[in-house]
């Protein structure tokens, strides 16, 4: 799973839960990672937020994945420490308003979320108020559909206890207080997540049949489409692996396999 | 049923969203500006939110009635759909809306008066001439009729218009409103099919067959005129066996008197709708069977789709006569 925190404070009880280490390339984020999460810290703001998703998705994972931007925030209405899932990501001055979509089954608070450029003291609706959720959002959506991009805060300031500094300790006592929740939030989006893809069979078998001849774009299309339509069709996977072994070239595999699956080509 | 309603500003104190926050007193409520905010941005899955869809309350202050292809219709000459909601309960995955639309959220327009307001309008333009308004295009006519009460108030409506009529289309079981009132001869209520087998891999969440004859069963006995729709024709194994079969129950069950008409379309989708459907589902077997492209469409392939329609179309003529029998084909063929 990928996170965005703004401090470190944030992203410390993930690191300590996940075991991950901070990586050593150059960055212009800190990264903390195992072979499974990676969390980067993006500094304070919307537009930190914003640029240190771009450089997730575009120089750590390189490919769309589910995301969860992470911290601590006030609320006009909830009790400190409560976390809450954000459901509708506003900025004053920004047109666009974006609604997570809500593809979470947990039995946690919802929220209206308004990301503001300064810290917000007035709580003047029952909403929470950060400074990040907006701009990672706006970078996050380019990058992957809105259903594995949520935004979760942890209560750490409101009206009868309102913000008077950033506290390192508050925040990473609070948001450690719920890291089971937190683990609990990324498995929901991985398994959906793994759900939509295509079984790794299927990208197993294309990229044994790459290594092993030579496929022009357009019949590296064709490839991808007959595996997935042998698969989708029920054909046994020792049968294209025996059409594969009586090829010589990848242009008589992929006519050999488009004739074989026209038998199977009717619904059941 | 629903946990999450998004509405619009505008219809927060709308009698109709009023009810429905009633109805469903624990589900998350989120205001909005527009309907658009939530349903429209690209980027969204259909096939994630289609697991829990969210109910979005909404005015549509659009062009409310639309006019239906020309190749489509059951004999009227004037032919008009109008939305009152978008997307529906079911999942068929053969269903265009998965294509259509990026959202698989319920939208639901709140402001059926408006919507009666331009079918009078439209109905006015000839009024010699029996116009039709088809309501089951973008959604099932009357699966979620106990949380919109849509059909109820549009009964209400073409009582007073006995010279503009309604189909209802629907593959549900919810037809207690027809059942209580008595028969309105400019309203026919048509059910789709597929022969069981079909329904069952490929139409999620959709009443048996038998269910659905056996409501069609009351609903003749009360007078109501009905219809028939095998649209789409799904090609599959042991096809003739399979749809002789469907239509052999289908007018056991059904006095041939009760039958308005029977329409048959085939399977066909505009290309970029089945690309988005296929890239949704791409292990889906339906999405790898004998289609091809033709004119903007993906359907069977033309010998294999002939054979399928002249099979039902024969298997139907055992039943009905020529005169009711219709066949909506894409428009570009």
């Amino acid at each position: 799973m990928n996170f965005i925190t703004a401090f470190h404070a944030e992203a410390l009880p993930l690191i300590e839960k996940f075991q991950l280490s901070k990586r050593t390339e150059a960055s212009p984020f800190p990264v903390f990672s195992n072979d499974r999460h990676n969390v980067v810290i993006s500094g304070m703001g919307r537009a930190q937020a914003s640029l240190a998703t771009q450089y997730l998705f575009t120089e750590v994972i390189n490919t769309p994945e589910p995301i969860i931007n992470l911290g601590i925030a006030g609320h006009g209405e909830l009790a400190i420490g409560t976390p809450f899932i954000a459901n509708r990501i506003l900025h004053l001055d920004e047109k666009a308003v974006y609604y997570p979509p809500p593809v979470l089954k947990l039995n946690i608070a919802n929220s209206g979320l308004q990301t503001c450029d300064i810290p917000e003291t007035k709580y003047s609706h029952p909403i929470g108020y950060d400074m990040e959720a907006h701009g990672f959002c706006s970078a996050a959506y380019r990058s992957i559909t809105r259903e594995f991009v949520q935004s979760i805060k942890f209560v750490s300031d409101n009206p009868t206890s309102p913000l008077v500094s950033f506290s390192p300790n508050l925040a990473s006592k609070i948001i450690g207080t719920h890291v089971e929740l937190i683990e609990e939030i990324a498995n929901q989006l991985k398994n959906t997540f793994q759900e939509l893809q295509l079984d790794p069979k299927i990208y197993k078998m294309i990229k044994e049949l790459k290594s092993t001849y030579h496929f022009t774009f357009t019949q590296d299309y064709q490839l991808e489409k007959l595996l997935r339509h042998a698969y989708s069709l029920g054909m046994h996977p020792n049968d294209v692996t025996h059409i594969l072994n009586q090829s010589s070239t990848g242009k008589i595999f992929l006519s050999v396999l488009s004739q074989k699956l026209e038998a199977f080509r009717t619904l059941p | 049923m629903i946990d999450t309603i998004y509405f619009e500003e505008q219809v927060e104190e709308h009698p109709r969203t009023l009810r429905l926050f009633q109805r469903f007193p624990k589900a998350i409520r989120i205001p909005c500006s527009h309907y658009k905010e939530i349903f429209n941005p690209s980027g969204q899955n259909f096939r994630v939110q289609k697991k829990k869809p969210a109910l979005i309350l909404a005015k549509n202050s659009g062009k409310l009635v639309h006019p239906v292809p020309a190749t489509y219709g059951i004999g009227g000459t004037q032919n008009f759909y109008f939305s009152h909601m978008l997307n529906c309960l079911y999942d068929c995955r053969y269903c265009f809306l998965q294509g259509m639309y990026p959202s698989a959220h319920y939208l639901l327009f709140v402001n059926y008066e408006d919507f009666f307001e331009e079918i009078t309008k439209a109905a006015s333009q000839k009024p010699n001439e029996p116009c039709w308004f088809f309501s089951g295009y973008d959604c099932d006519s009357l699966a979620l009729e106990s949380l919109t009460g849509f059909a109820k108030s549009a009964l209400s409506f073409f009582e007073d218009h006995p010279h503009a009529f309604l189909e209802l289309r629907t593959k549900s079981v919810a037809t207690q409103l027809l059942e209580k009132r008595l028969p309105l001869a400019n309203v026919i209520t048509a059910f789709s099919f597929t022969p069981q087998e079909i329904s069952d891999s490929i139409e999620n969440g959709v009443p048996s067959v038998s269910a659905r004859l056996s409501v069609m069963k009351k609903l003749a006995k009360k007078g109501w005129s009905l219809g028939i729709r095998l649209d789409p024709i799904i090609d599959c194994t042991d096809f003739e066996k399979r749809y002789e079969s469907l239509i052999t129950e289908i007018f056991q069950e059904i006095p041939a008197s009760s039958i308005h008409s029977v329409s048959l379309g085939p399977f066909r989708l505009p290309e970029p709708f089945f690309k988005k459907m296929e890239k949704l589902y791409p292990s889906e077997a339906l999405f790898a069977g004998n289609l091809e492209k033709r004119g903007r469409s993906i359907s069977y392939r033309k010998a294999v789709e002939s054979q399928r329609i002249e099979t039902c179309q024969n298997l139907l003529l055992q039943h009905v006569p020529s005169n009711k029998l219709f066949f909506c084909q894409p428009v570009e063929d």
